[in-house]
């Protein structure tokens, strides 16, 4: 059960930068669907990248299903198949999926300080993600940010790099630079009058560079000429390389751990969490894997997990006596009343 | 002895006042950058000023309030607002309506799921002031006395109010009515320059 944790946080990192990546493309494709122009991309496609990725799209959404033949063929098909498509709108700083309204809470308070005033929409949208961060802690950061994922790569990739011997350098730096940097950026949106960290905060670029890149394949695919020059990418990409570059040579998780001025914003929210690591002590060896495998270089032996945790879990998988585990109120009483399955791994090993 | 608890402090204190500083400073120098105002509205330039969705803030307030989320693009069914690139004269990211390719057809769709009220909701069509036409008399056809044309009458949502005809399908705009939509703009027979333009802003309204 422990193993599959990891599985399944996998899985949902992985769902997630899918959305981010195809949603763009999707959403796109939904316009020329509504608007019919699909025949003609296909009459005037001249084999360019930005009609291929539409036409693409087309052929997988036109697949011979079991139940229906969708060929697209009437209206009325087409207008179902683009209000399926509309389920899922925007990016991981600000989405819409199925009706639900989830922004980012760091792009909402910067909104806010910006324009100095609420508005209730905004309210309505920050909902959900404030009480999913005051329940579960940090969880955005290890579960949902599609630049974490990315992020964690590099762990691989030092290890990676270290077992075929080549030297690299881990700074650390103080985990403040990040509460520092929200701080400024929140003071400088207040005074400046425009949201900036959105343009520091890697999910949210991620997020808008490929809705710039499909804007600009889209109105390529339809006029059959490049209109947008070299200019393919802006430098967002070149900054979260750029992070994944030093992340992976000169300081291990850098961004994460003392730069990200949203997992600063998670943090603070999530500091009176609910559902926190704990270590029960009467198991723990002492081998200090936890310690090892920590993506934010905390102590998960410690009695007090601390600000940082992004409950990510993967000490809990990685404990082979099975010393640490979730805390949470009620705990004691749920297990008292023999209601959770207490799982003894240390048992296992001894027997 | 204290020192080296109060050393390791002082060290730490003046990393994060460094730090913060460059993160300060590095935040000042791209508001500047980012600062760059649209060019000055002057109804005789060649460039409209750009056009913001429906029910959009003034420049300023909607500056400030919209996160750049991709939101009301992703909500659009024609595909009319697109996304500012870094090369582009407004802030990369925000949304705006290119209306010499295509129009807004006021559906309103971008103002329902706008998450922070940038794009204000708006809950009739005829409320929405998005910008006004123009009609350049020298190069419409039908003004210059080249032809017949009545194209941009065709395609407003107000016709009748907004746009009006007269002799050889002369269009006459209304600024009461006009929506600033764009869809005359996008419908306009001329290739490169149009004849109508929107030009943006709620300075006529």
């Amino acid at each position: 059960m422990r193993g599959k944790i990891q599985w399944l946080r996998r899985a949902v990192q992985i769902s997630v930068i899918l959305m981010v990546l195809i949603t763009p493309f999707l959403v796109q494709y939904r316009v020329l669907l509504a608007n019919n122009e699909i025949e003609a991309l296909r009459r005037g496609n001249n084999g360019r990248f930005s009609g291929k990725i539409y036409l693409t799209i087309d052929r997988w959404m036109r697949r011979p299903s079991k139940e229906e033949a969708s060929n697209l063929n009437s209206a009325a098909e087409r207008e179902k198949v683009a209000r399926r498509l509309e389920n899922v709108r925007g990016n991981v700083w600000s989405a819409e999926i199925f009706g639900f309204s989830l922004t980012d809470p760091l792009g909402g308070i910067e909104s806010i300080f910006a324009s100095r005033t609420v508005t209730k929409a905004l309210l309505i949208g920050m909902l959900i993600p404030v009480l999913v961060t005051l329940v579960l802690g940090r969880v955005f950061c290890s579960w949902i940010c599609p630049a974490g994922f990315l992020f964690e790569l590099t762990d691989k990739m030092r290890n990676f790099l270290v077992k075929l011997g080549i030297p690299l350098r881990s700074i650390s730096y103080s985990t403040l630079n990040k509460y520092t940097l929200l701080v400024g950026g929140l003071a400088m949106a207040f005074f400046v009058g425009l949201p900036l960290l959105g343009y520091f905060y890697p999910p949210a670029l991620l997020g808008r560079e490929f809705h710039q890149f499909a804007d600009t394949q889209f109105y390529e695919s339809l006029a059959g000429a490049s209109t947008t020059g070299p200019f393919l990418f802006s430098g967002a990409l070149l900054f979260i390389f750029f992070i994944f570059l030093i992340e992976i040579t000169l300081a291990g998780r850098m961004w994460c751990r003392y730069f990200c001025p949203g997992g600063a914003l998670y943090a603070i929210l999530g500091s009176r969490r609910i559902i926190r690591i704990a270590n029960t002590t009467s198991a723990c060896t002492n081998c200090f894997e936890c310690i090892r495998v920590c993506p934010m270089g905390l102590n998960p032996m410690a009695t007090e997990p601390g600000l940082e945790c992004d409950n990510c879990l993967v000490c809990l998988t990685s404990c082979q006596p099975g010393s640490l585990s979730l805390d949470f109120p009620f705990k004691k009483i749920i297990q008292a009343n023999g209601l959770a399955k207490e799982d003894k791994p240390a048992q296992k090993i001894a027997s | 002895m204290k020192i080296p608890g109060r050393k390791k402090f002082i060290v730490t204190l003046s990393k994060v006042t460094l730090g913060g500083v460059a993160a300060i400073g590095g935040l000042a120098i791209l508001a500047r950058t980012l600062r760059r105002r649209s060019p000055p509205l002057v109804l005789t330039g060649l460039e409209p000023a750009v056009l913001r969705p429906p029910g959009a803030l003034e420049e300023e307030s909607f500056l400030a309030r919209c996160i750049r989320c991709t939101r009301c693009q992703d909500a659009c069914p024609t595909g009319a607002i697109r996304l500012a690139n870094p090369q582009d004269a407004i802030p990369t990211g925000t949304p705006y309506i290119n209306a010499h390719e295509v129009g807004c057809n006021l559906c309103l769709a971008c103002t329902e799921t706008c998450p922070t009220e940038a794009l204000e909701p708006v809950f009739k069509k005829d409320e929405t002031r998005m910008g006004l036409a123009v009609v350049d008399d020298r190069t419409c056809v039908s003004l210059n006395g080249t032809g017949v044309c009545g194209a941009c009458f065709t395609v407003c949502p107000f016709r009748g109010k907004a746009i009006t005809l007269g002799l050889r399908n002369a269009p006459t705009i209304h600024k009461d009515f006009c929506v600033g939509c764009g869809l005359c703009e996008a419908a306009c027979i001329l290739k490169g320059v149009k004849a109508i333009r929107v030009f943006s802003g709620r300075v006529w309204a």
